[in-house]
């Protein structure tokens, strides 16, 4: 037995939060300078650092930037949103939309499409279906004054049903030219994203606040008698991880529809590689899924260009054989 | 004298720099071409304008590309998005894409000064994207026969190939004319245009299709429906009996599943043999050549209209078959 | 903590016993406690005081409310009447992690969804001890360790939780408990999954932590022998359709342990034998 575990674990999670953070910033170039237009490492450097008004500044700065900052925040965002809802849930196939957040969102831009809304208000309206569902689940699943993940998860779950019934009637009495845009809100798709300003603001203050739930939440893994018993308020906890679960969820899908995959896979990959202490799980979950995201986004508009991938489709593609290979290496068991 | 002359020269002097001056610049207009900017309104109402006629033209749907090259502009198309394949030398374009999902990226790289998009086809943030990058964008929208040789001469106009574009466009008034004459007065025949049968797929009286029927004399028995390509049920078809049922499919070979309509011989154009096929791309695309696929369609109703006709003369045997059909069905209910 | 204290309070025996006979704090109080469940009466007007260095035990069949008692008496749930105090204060008005460093809980099996290490297990129990921000430091990690070793779960320090017996995972949570070093234990039936060696030595070590920390503990139990070798005082939960006028009954083990008021408690014949290594019990 090494004497000092908890002080080697700090420093072995500190440089896993740094290699990440480094495979972040890679990924970040490596977006920036492909594409269908060629520029070289010293290109963007000069771009960069140039005040020109170049195709390559253009491409850059208007198009390249806005989507991998998107990426790297919305991977980020569903990552942590998905570790987060597993806790609360306690079960290991949650995902950040089980709760029927995605559904809201899609209601909410499908009716602006319908409405022919503007982008601004259909971002707003998916925005506000999102709140919506949130409240609704949750009031659902308070009512009888017994909460628990049980019953939440299955107010959710039918609750995405319900929506889902919704979405499939809207789909089949809107108009031909309507459903290009309908089909971006249930694929998922980062083509049209901004730069990503509040945002990143919301992803950033949801970070810092669950992790200051990070201790709790080891706890609350084994269940929420044993973390009462060693002190944790669980009622006020577990609606401050929904809260933020829905948030994140919500800012998502906003930007880039439901992808799916990432936020169920990333917590499970990490969890078995790293292992199950929130305090490094939450950071390393919004680095490793940014990180893919914008791995993945940049494949899906290069792979087979000028032909754009859908991107929900490479993240599956890079997500399953590394979920299986951590799977089979990994001496930790899933219950 | 000298002084005299002095004088006069000296006043002559700017007035010739004028004239010099607005020669040059008459020069320099004609060699350009037109200087002044081309302005036109397309056809979802917005305001397309240009400095000069377009050079490099990228096209965002197969419909825009024909369109393109009838308007006379397809030598400046420099790129075009996925199954762009008429005329046969649009499928030499470079591609940037499909339709519903093109490389932005690309497009910018081939410095396009005009986009012509498709309104219902492409993403509206991508197009808009183009926009905001000072690309101008034109979309087109057809949903009247009658709005496709304005399109003509409007894409014409931008290009600079208005002579070519307005011959096209009354090439097409005058056919589609010729064949109002011919058919739209006579006998109606009452039509069931099928698009797909898995989902089963028809059309109201929004879509072009419709227009179509109409000009061939016909009527889409479905045309009220709500949504534009609504999906219906069997039954439907069945409470409708149409006269002709017509179909598309996916590409030139008539498709299998219109045989599946023989399964109901109660059907009057079962009975009338009149399951007609039309190619897709002469029907369903929203370019000139509509006018093949509305030639055929008017043939092909013409045909059911004669038929009609003669059964006209003898309606006590058309009620018989129909009430055989309901006898039996009541006979199976009874048995289960 | 505990561990590092032992060597000043475990001096001598003497002052141990020193200790008991001068009047003792009450640690955890119920005061005219009601608890009722799914419409069934557990408990009424009952006044139950924990006092330092005490160890109880609660007797009941299946179903008398054993488990809920407990809960009630850690601030669980809401008691139906009356109260429950921790040094005097009412545990409503304690802050959960205050109560924490109070109080320990040892509860019946709970599943993990997602498994950690023992080791990393056992320090959990450093959480109410530890400031929001604040990472564990290498004195709680030899506390944890420590902890391991008591249980005899030392070699297992990396293995995950769902690699580990009934009775491992027992002594996992035995351990926890210890890191957590409350004054006051309330274990829920700690005896599952034992196996006889285990049964004694935790207990063993249970009894002599409450004795030299001066601390209490109350246990479920449901078996006699080991209530009558290692508790001093007894609550007995009748069952619903016993004739005795109280429900609920508590006393010097002595005292309530008889064959009569046993047959009452379980409706079942009991046989106690004194035999010279002490009173055995026997069902008949």
């Amino acid at each position: 037995m090494i004497p000092s575990t908890v002080s080697q674990q700090q420093q072995r999670n500190l440089l896993y939060l740094l290699l990440l953070a480094l495979a972040c910033l890679g990924s970040l170039v490596l977006a920036l300078t492909s594409g269908s237009i060629e520029i070289s490492l010293s290109d963007l450097w000069q771009v960069i650092t140039t005040d020109q008004t170049s195709l390559q500044s253009t491409v850059v700065h208007e198009l390249r930037l806005p989507r991998a900052l998107s990426a790297l925040i919305v991977g980020a965002q569903l990552a942590l949103a998905g570790c987060l809802m597993q806790v609360l849930l306690r079960n290991p196939l949650a995902d950040p939309y089980v709760l029927g957040v995605s559904g809201g969102a899609a209601v909410g831009a499908l009716f602006s499409i319908m409405m022919g809304l503007g982008s601004f208000a259909m971002s707003a309206n998916a925005f506000i279906g999102a709140m919506v569902n949130l409240l609704l689940v949750f009031g659902l699943a308070h009512s009888q004054g017994s909460w628990s993940p049980t019953r939440l998860l299955l107010t959710g779950v039918v609750t995405a049903a319900g929506w889902g019934a919704v979405i499939s009637f809207m789909l089949s009495i809107s108009q031909d030219h309507q459903l290009t845009g309908m089909v971006f809100w249930l694929m998922g798709d980062l083509s049209r994203a901004q730069l990503p300003g509040q945002h990143s603001l919301v992803f950033i203050i949801c970070l810092l606040l669950s992790w200051a739930l990070a201790r709790p939440l080891n706890l609350m893994l084994r269940g929420e008698m044993q973390a009462k018993a060693l002190g944790v308020s669980v009622y006020p906890l577990q609606i401050g991880l929904y809260l933020l679960a829905s948030l994140l969820t919500a800012s998502a899908v906003t930007q880039a529809g439901s992808i799916g995959f990432l936020g169920l896979v990333v917590p499970h990959i990490l969890r078995l590689s790293l292992g199950t202490d929130h305090r490094l799980l939450l950071p390393a979950s919004a680095l490793a899924g940014g990180c893919l995201l914008l791995l993945a986004d940049t494949l899906a508009r290069t792979l087979i260009a000028p032909q754009q991938l859908p991107v929900g489709v490479i993240t599956a593609f890079i997500g399953v054989p590394v979920f299986l290979w951590v799977l089979q290496k990994s001496n930790r068991g899933l219950v | 004298m000298q002084f005299f002359s002095q004088r006069q020269r000296l006043s002559f002097a700017p007035f010739a720099l004028f004239i010099a001056t607005l020669l040059l610049w008459l020069v320099l207009a004609v060699s350009t071409g037109y200087a002044a900017p081309i302005s036109v309104i397309d056809d979802r109402q917005n305001t397309v304008t240009l400095p000069q006629p377009a050079q490099r033209i990228i096209s965002l749907a197969p419909s825009s590309t024909e369109l393109i090259y009838s308007a006379g502009a397809g030598d400046k198309l420099v790129a075009a998005v996925s199954f762009s394949n008429y005329p046969e030398a649009a499928k030499k374009l470079p591609l940037v894409g499909s339709y519903n999902q093109f490389d932005l990226e690309r497009v910018l790289a081939y410095q396009p000064d005009l986009v012509i998009s498709w309104y219902s086809g492409n993403q509206p943030e991508a197009i808009e994207q183009l926009e905001k990058l000072g690309i101008a964008v034109y979309r087109t929208e057809t949903r009247y026969l009658e709005q496709l040789p304005e399109t003509l001469i409007k894409i014409g106009q931008l290009a600079g190939t208005e002579t070519v574009a307005q011959q096209e466009a009354d090439r097409f008034k005058q056919t589609l004319q010729h064949l109002k004459q011919t058919y739209s007065t006579q006998a109606k025949v009452r039509v069931f245009y099928q698009v797909w049968n898995q989902p089963l797929i028809t059309i109201n009286q929004e879509n072009l299709i419709s227009q179509v029927i109409e000009v061939c004399g016909g009527q889409n028995v479905f045309a009220e429906l709500e949504s534009i390509a609504p999906k219906i049920d069997v039954e439907a078809v069945l409470k409708a009996n149409p006269d002709a049922i017509v179909a598309s499919g996916m590409d030139e070979q008539r498709p299998e599943w219109l045989n599946d309509w023989k399964a109901w011989p109660s059907l009057k154009a079962v009975q009338d043999q009149q399951l007609h096929f039309i190619p897709p791309d002469h029907i369903q695309r929203q370019t000139v050549r509509v006018l093949l696929g509305a030639e055929r369609l008017c043939q092909q109703l013409d045909q059911t209209r004669q038929l009609n006709t003669q059964s006209q003369r003898k309606p006590e045997q058309q009620a018989k078959p129909k009430q055989q059909a309901k006898h039996e069905s009541h006979k199976d209910d009874a048995l289960s | 903590m505990s561990l590092t204290n032992n060597g000043d309070k475990s001096g001598s025996a003497s002052t141990i016993n020193d200790a008991i006979e001068t009047t003792p704090k009450v640690l955890l109080a119920a005061q005219q406690l009601g608890v009722k469940i799914a419409g069934k009466t557990i408990c009424q007007n009952l006044d139950l005081e924990l006092k330092a260095g005490e160890i109880w035990g609660v007797l009941g069949g299946n179903g008398a409310g054993k488990t809920t008692l407990l809960h009630t008496l850690a601030g669980f749930r809401e008691p139906d009447q009356g109260q429950v105090l921790i040094e005097q204060t009412p545990i409503k008005q304690i802050k959960a992690k205050h109560r924490a460093q109070k109080l320990g809980f040892l509860l019946q099996d709970e599943k993990n969804a997602f498994p950690a290490t023992v080791l990393e297990t056992a320090l959990q129990g450093r959480h109410p001890h530890l400031g929001h921000w604040q990472w564990e430091s290498i004195e709680d990690e030899k506390i944890a360790l420590k902890a391991l070793e008591q249980v005899g779960l030392s070699d297992y320090t990396e293995r995950t939780l769902d690699r580990l017996s009934g009775g491992e995972r027992q002594r996992l949570k035995i351990a926890t408990l210890l890191v957590q070093d409350p004054k006051i234990w309330l274990l829920d039936e700690p005896a599952n999954h034992l196996d006889l060696h285990h049964q004694i030595s935790l207990l063993t070590l249970l009894k002599e932590q409450t004795k030299q920390q001066q601390g209490c503990l109350l246990m479920s139990l449901h078996d006699l022998n080991l209530a009558w070798r290692f508790c001093d005082k007894l609550i007995f939960i009748y069952p619903d359709d016993c004739t005795r006028e109280h429900k609920v009954e508590q006393g010097d083990k002595a005292a309530l342990l008889q064959a009569e008021k046993l047959q009452h408690l379980y409706q079942h014949p009991i046989h106690c034998l004194d035999t010279a290594q002490g009173k055995v019990f026997i069902a008949g």
